[in-house]
């Protein structure tokens, strides 16, 4: 996979999210990668795919999303295109701290992992498409 | 992913997952945990040794559970979650709702059961 690029094609459904992401793994397992690298990387597709699943569109129809993997030795770049309505994750408030369990809210913490867990996460509007790049380093510096 | 009932006693709750908390994962043991967890209204110990993944749709249970079990005055606690899970409880600010203990003796303190 080091230095390749990858571009595929999904569903915006629960099976392709899936599919995807055991695509990915797939592509993962055999370079050895540390533990923390692949958890990253799948943290950021089923975080971000099922935002965009859920929240992206304002139909019920099922649309495609692109999915654009480019990884060196050292990272992966990893890049999401849909045509659902505007949605920069970037400008979105990220959940205040909790107080109490009582007063806390259970959602709204996929965004945060990742912007938080991955190294850089960067969004553009292109041609009434989201694209959104996240990077994860693959090897501990 | 699997679910185990490693105790349960009149005062306590004691389960155990293993495998991936995803999409899968939550599908899977989702329904079982709230009702063992929520559902049996009792302290709550959560053993995440074995649990090798978490995302926020398994953070979801966690939290809804957790909050279900403290509008009775009960308490969750999750025990030995592995570094990236533990991350994960941190960096999401779960951890803060429901306490990380390192063994039962910890989890027994910080439920305030015997």
């Amino acid at each position: 996979m080091m230095n390749e690029r990858y571009h595929f094609t999904m569903k915006t459904t629960r099976d392709g999210l899936l599919d995807t992401i055991n695509r990915v793994n797939a592509l993962l397992e055999p370079r050895q990668l540390p533990n923390r690298a692949v958890y990253v990387v799948n943290l950021v597709f089923e975080e971000i795919l099922t935002n965009i699943i859920k929240y992206g569109f304002d139909d019920d129809a099922v649309h495609d999303i692109e999915v654009r993997l480019e990884a060196d030795s050292e990272q992966m770049l990893i890049e999401f295109e849909d045509d659902g309505r505007e949605f920069d994750p970037l400008s979105s408030s990220p959940p205040l701290p909790d107080e109490s369990l009582l007063a806390g809210e259970p959602g709204g913490r996929g965004l945060l992992l990742v912007t938080k867990m991955a190294n850089s996460v960067k969004y553009r509007r292109e041609n009434e498409k989201n694209i959104l790049t996240v990077g994860v380093r693959l090897r501990e510096i | 992913m699997d679910l185990k009932v490693v105790d349960v006693k009149p005062g306590l709750t004691h389960i155990a997952l293993e495998g991936k908390l995803d999409v899968e994962g939550e599908e899977q043991i989702g329904r079982q945990f709230e009702q063992l967890t929520s559902g049996a209204s009792k302290p709550t110990v959560v053993d995440m040794s074995e649990v090798t993944y978490l995302a926020s749709l398994g953070i979801r249970l966690l939290f809804t559970c957790a909050k279900s079990l403290a509008t009775e005055g009960k308490k969750m606690v999750v025990v030995n979650a592995q570094p990236m899970v533990e991350e994960t409880l941190r960096t999401s600010g779960t951890a803060g709702l429901i306490p990380i203990a390192r063994d039962m003796e910890e989890a027994y303190g910080l439920l305030g059961v015997k």
